[in-house]
């Protein structure tokens, strides 16, 4: 075999600019590329988050204040123990839902705080026990009426009763039910500062009708006063006419009616034609009076199994069918009087405490309120926490993502409010919790729906790749070849090498 | 948000809604008809209010509540929240012939330039708080009304000087905000049905009844000018204000065309012989016809021009109104009007205004005897046009003329143009030549990417004399991403608004001229890709060629010839040689 004259110097020249071009292109173009061709992601608080998610459990906290009013001072630990006692065995909320009972002072308002008064009834005599109990329709209060013979224990067991069944009972099911995520179904709309409030009057057909609202709204003022701490609400009024239903009710001959069955109660509002929609920037709460003009006719149209001829519509509003008492005189305009419509806006504000996701029961309505309160500002937090975990779930799993300033600001935003209500709650400040779990529940809702996020959101890698792949494409495979090549040659010497030193031992 | 709300007025409940609508039917030359609808909605005692996005207090939410009646409550909202004092918004299209139909309808005042226009009186502060209630009300327009209007943005916004003087009372909230009066033009944007739709759905009929049901997109659309207009006026006296909304329609029908297109559909297909119109004076045979202009004795209906019948009166009610006005030649036109509900048909004369009443269907038939004959066309007080000059790629001018057609009177004019920052326009080059001269002269000059130039002359023309002018601009380079898709086609340039004063300075005649088309000079858009892509081949090539000049070995031809010996693929060609060999060898 003929022999190179290459020297061998020149031989390990040309191995060593390999090596060194390969480092190059490897320690140095290989991060420049990325660093040139990255998208912006932002660094978000991924340990706090995951630690206010861990700590969730521990940190969101309800201690309800209950002050007792009653002259014996053992009752108020036996009471703590028997409803401490009754949280854990009967529900799942140990640990994020108590009573708190403290000896009541002068200075407690039954308007403020729940005040329990433990009265002890000594008149009547010992045959018949009667134990009673008075719910304040206006204030917090709680009394309850004992025998005074009545044991310690019997007495902390009924107050419990009374306590979970009439007063909390309510707000302690939504709780659980929200705590194991079976919440079934949802009315109410999410948490908003302002409301816009919209009364609507819908006509069929274009002969005009009068109403009284301007003279029946102010009845409604002191609902929006009791609700003010949680929302502000603003009020407008509007009359459509030639606003035709979906469906065609049937006519009942027995009762002489037209009657919407349940079924079509879903599609009863015709969102596509009547005026619905308006441009104002918060959630439009819609109560909608519809007036058929088979009125005219004296056919009243009713709605399937409702006493009040009316229904509502989950998160949208309500709607009530509005028949006349008395057959319209003929060639005179009708007009719904003040009284009328009075009766029809109690309807429609049971409607709105429903819209809102406050709870039917007690009758106070502070006591309604106030749980509202704890349970929305629970509702809010925990939403919240799962709306980032989300986001930083979606951003882990999309690298491809930019993730922009705004929605760091928004999620630290969203934490420092989170952590805001949760220190409020610790003092049983519930209503600013309500207020501060709202704008945390709002700021993730921000973070995650950043726009820039989402446009960013589908562009794929493949795209850069495709674009540099004639720089890349040619200049990796040479240098990849060439490596394989000398590693090749490397190991056929080393071998060549080794064989040889077999012969000469062998020699 | 946190809202400031400051009451004004403070007697809040809203009284009456009152609602009037009316359509112009007027046959013009050569069978053509103006049709022109207008529909006018008041709300009166409606509270003055003044929404501060900046300020802190969130104690004061209007807690009074406002009644709408059946005034759109859509829009208030969107109008509120940027202080909105007035609001003019108009989509025209299509092309008006002046010599043959004459005035503008409403002298103007309802017509906008080809594209959408936009201009609102807006109450602020500042001048930056002004600018960011525009913007805003612009974008909630955009979705409202389905049309760019989100493109209006600085450097396409104006603050007319002229008009500034019929704003009307200052109606402002407080001492210390003024009114700013800005527009902006679209001249690109198509207007088409989906603008259309919410339009009706303004109206308190939403087009169910009375005359809204009448408009049809397709036929409406379909028509040699259509301009649709919205007003939304807020008008005070001492003691209240009150909301006024006028919407407005006017379209020019072409009659043969769509009785034609009833007649036979939407295709065109050519007629047969015997129903060819031919002059029989001249040469006619089989082969032979010398058509005659269209036919001038015919009849037509709503139900034909429009598609559809009228569906009763607005409401059955005693505060509004539904009318229809014909402007009839009587010697050469009748109408009837016909009135059916089920199976009973009324038929009647036609005066000259017909009020619509119940739920009666509503047909209006016109006849003509000869359609040539129509009432007197009213000549416009002046004519202009305006056009490019000049060729080349980096300059061009703009000459614009003006008429005055009176014989008797001298006419003074208001000249208004906004020219987009890449006409980079030279006032000194400005020449005038003709009767009339320069009474005034405003020019702002634009910046780029920030405010276009702005330029306003009053001039005044002496009668029956035309007076010319031009200017020189350079046009300037955009960058990239400014490009329009099909940037080839060229930019549309606003048209320029031509004001008719009188002696008291106030506007009695408007007008605006055409778009201009302005081709700019366009790169090849492919090019940054093909660009990286080619660098990204001649690096790779460069690198390769080079990087095995490095590394690879270089040798001698002998000790190729003896390494390729050696080869794999010699040592098969030589077994695959030697079989074959073997195989001759058997034979």
């Amino acid at each position: 075999m003929l022999q190179s004259k290459e020297t061998p110097y020149s031989k390990v020249v040309r191995d060593r600019i390999v090596l060194v071009i390969a480092l190059f292109v490897f320690c140095l173009g290989a991060p420049l590329f990325l660093y040139t061709t990255r998208v912006h992601r932002a660094d978000l608080p991924v340990l706090e988050l995951d630690q206010r998610v861990e700590t969730f459990a521990d940190s969101v906290k309800f201690r309800i204040p209950v002050y007792v009013n009653s002259t014996n001072e053992a009752a108020i630990a036996q009471i703590q123990s028997a409803t401490d006692n009754y949280i854990s065995t009967t529900t799942n909320l140990d640990l994020l839902w108590s009573l708190e009972f403290r000896p009541y002072t002068q200075e407690i308002d039954s308007y403020q705080d729940y005040v329990l008064s433990l009265i002890e009834d000594d008149e009547s005599s010992l045959d018949h026990l009667t134990q009673s109990f008075v719910l304040s329709p206006f204030s917090k209060g709680i009394t309850v009426v004992l025998p005074s013979s009545l044991s310690i224990s019997n007495v902390s067991q009924y107050v419990t009763e009374v306590l979970f069944n009439q007063v909390f009972g309510s707000e302690i099911q939504m709780f659980s039910a929200l705590k194991s995520n079976s919440l079934s179904s949802d009315m109410s709309f999410p948490y908003s500062t302002v409301f816009n409030v919209v009364f609507n009057l819908f006509v069929q057909d274009g002969t005009p009708v009068d109403w009284a609202i301007a003279e029946a709204v102010p009845l409604m003022q002191p609902i929006f006063q009791a609700l003010q701490h949680y929302c502000k609400f603003k009020v407008s009024t509007q009359i459509q006419y030639y606003s035709k239903l979906t469906n065609e009710p049937t006519f009942n001959e027995e009762q002489n009616a037209n009657i919407i069955s349940q079924e079509n109660l879903p599609t009863f509002v015709n969102f596509g034609d009547w005026n619905l929609h308006n441009h104002e920037v918060t959630p439009s709460i819609n109560f909608v009076i519809y007036f058929s003009e088979l009125n005219y006719e004296n056919i009243p149209l009713l709605v399937e199994g409702s006493e009040t001829n009316s229904f509502s519509i989950p998160q949208w509003g309500g709607v009530y069918i509005y028949n006349p008492a008395l057959p319209p005189l003929e060639g005179s305009r009708i007009k719904i009087s003040e009284s009328e419509l009075n009766k029809i806006l109690d309807i429609f504000a049971s409607q709105l405490f429903e819209l809102l996701g406050v709870p039917s029961e007690p009758v106070s309505p502070l006591m309604r309120i106030d749980s509202f309160q704890r349970f929305s500002s629970y509702k809010n937090l925990k939403r919240s926490l799962d709306n980032l975990s989300a986001l930083v779930k979606l951003s882990n799993s999309l690298i491809g993502i930019s993730i922009p300033e705004a929605t760091k600001t928004n999620v630290v935003d969203s934490m420092a409010r989170f952590d805001e209500a949760v220190q409020n709650l610790s003092v049983a400040d519930f209503s600013h919790a309500l207020e501060n779990s709202g704008i945390s529940l709002e700021s993730s809702d921000k973070a995650f729906f950043e726009k820039e996020m989402l446009q960013q959101a589908h562009f794929p890698n493949e795209h850069k790749l495709a674009i540099f792949l004639p720089l890349l494409g040619p200049i990796c495979s040479i240098v990849l070849f060439g490596i394989l090549k000398r590693f090749i040659a490397w190991k056929k010497n080393r071998s060549a090498l080794s064989q040889t030193e077999k012969a000469k031992k062998e020699i | 948000m946190q809202l400031l709300a400051l009451l004004v007025a403070l007697p809040v409940i809203a009284a009456q809604s009152d609602y009037a609508e009316s359509l112009l039917i007027k046959p013009l030359p050569r069978n053509k008809a103006l049709a022109s609808f207008l529909f006018d909605t008041l709300l009166s005692l409606f509270p003055l209010t003044y929404t501060n996005s900046s300020s802190s207090g969130d104690h004061a939410i209007l807690s009074v509540a406002k009644h709408y009646l059946t005034f759109p409550k859509s829009i208030e909202p969107i109008v509120a929240s940027t202080n909105t004092r007035q609001l003019h918004l108009r989509f025209t299209q299509g092309w008006w012939d002046t010599e043959s139909w004459g005035r503008l309808p409403h002298n103007g005042s309802h017509t906008g330039g080809t594209g959408v226009e936009l201009s609102a009186v807006i109450e602020a502060g500042s001048l930056e708080e002004a600018r960011a209630s525009w913007l805003k009300l612009a974008l909630s327009l955009s979705g409202f009304f389905c049309a760019l209007l989100n493109f209006v943005e600085d450097s396409l916004t104006t603050f007319p000087r002229h008009d500034v003087s019929e704003m009307g009372a200052e109606f402002v909230t407080s001492a210390n905000n003024s009114l700013f009066l800005m527009r902006a033009a679209l001249p690109e944007e198509p207007i088409c049905t989906e603008n259309l739709t919410p339009f009706l759905k303004l109206l308190p009929t939403r087009g169910k009844a009375g005359l809204g049901s009448l408009l049809d997109g397709h036929k409406l659309y379909d028509s040699l000018w259509h301009s649709m207009s919205i007003d939304l006026i807020t008008e005070c006296d001492s003691e209240r204000c009150s909301l006024k909304l006028s919407q407005n329609i006017d379209h020019i029908i072409d009659i043969t065309r769509l009785l034609r297109k009833h007649r036979l559909g939407n295709i065109l297909k050519p007629l047969s012989g015997d129903q060819l119109r031919c002059d029989l004076d001249k040469k006619y045979d089989d082969w032979t016809c010398f058509p005659l202009t269209d036919e001038t004795v015919f009849e037509w209906d709503f139900q034909k021009i429009f598609g559809r019948t009228i569906k009763g009166a607005c409401f059955q009610d005693d505060n509004s109104s539904s009318l229809i006005q014909l402007d009839l030649n009587n010697t050469s036109w009748s109408a009837t009007v016909e009135k059916s509900k089920g199976d009973s048909v009324h038929i009647h004369d036609a005066g000259l205004v017909e009020r619509l009443e119940g739920t009666y269907q509503y047909n209006v038939n016109l006849r003509t005897s000869d359609s040539r004959v129509v009432n007197d066309i009213e000549k416009p007080p002046i004519e202009v046009s305006r056009s490019l000059t000049g060729y080349s790629q980096d300059k061009g001018g703009i000459r614009v003329n003006l008429k005055n057609p009176s014989k008797e009177e001298s006419v003074r004019i208001v000249y208004f143009e906004t020219l987009p920052w890449y006409m980079r326009a030279y006032l000194y080059t400005l020449k005038k030549s003709g009767g009339g001269h320069i009474e005034a002269q405003f020019y702002k000059p634009a910046i780029d990417r920030k405010r276009p130039g702005h330029l306003e002359l009053v001039i005044e023309i002496p009668p029956a004399s035309d007076f010319t002018f031009t200017y020189q601009f350079d046009k300037s380079l955009l960058r990239y991403a400014e490009y329009p898709p099909d940037a080839n086609h060229g930019f549309a340039i606003a048209p320029a608004i031509v004001k008719v004063l009188d002696t008291q300075d106030s506007t009695v005649y408007q007008m605006r001229t055409t778009t201009l088309l302005l081709t700019l000079p366009t790169p090849d858009f492919s090019m940054p890709y093909n660009v990286i892509i080619l660098t990204c081949t001649v690096m790779a090539l460069a690198f390769g060629t080079i990087f095995n000049l490095l590394t690879k070995k270089v040798v001698t031809e002998e000790e190729f010839e003896a390494i390729s010996k050696e080869s794999k693929v010699a040592q098969i060609k030589a077994r695959i040689s030697s079989t074959i060999l073997a195989l001759k060898g058997r034979k």
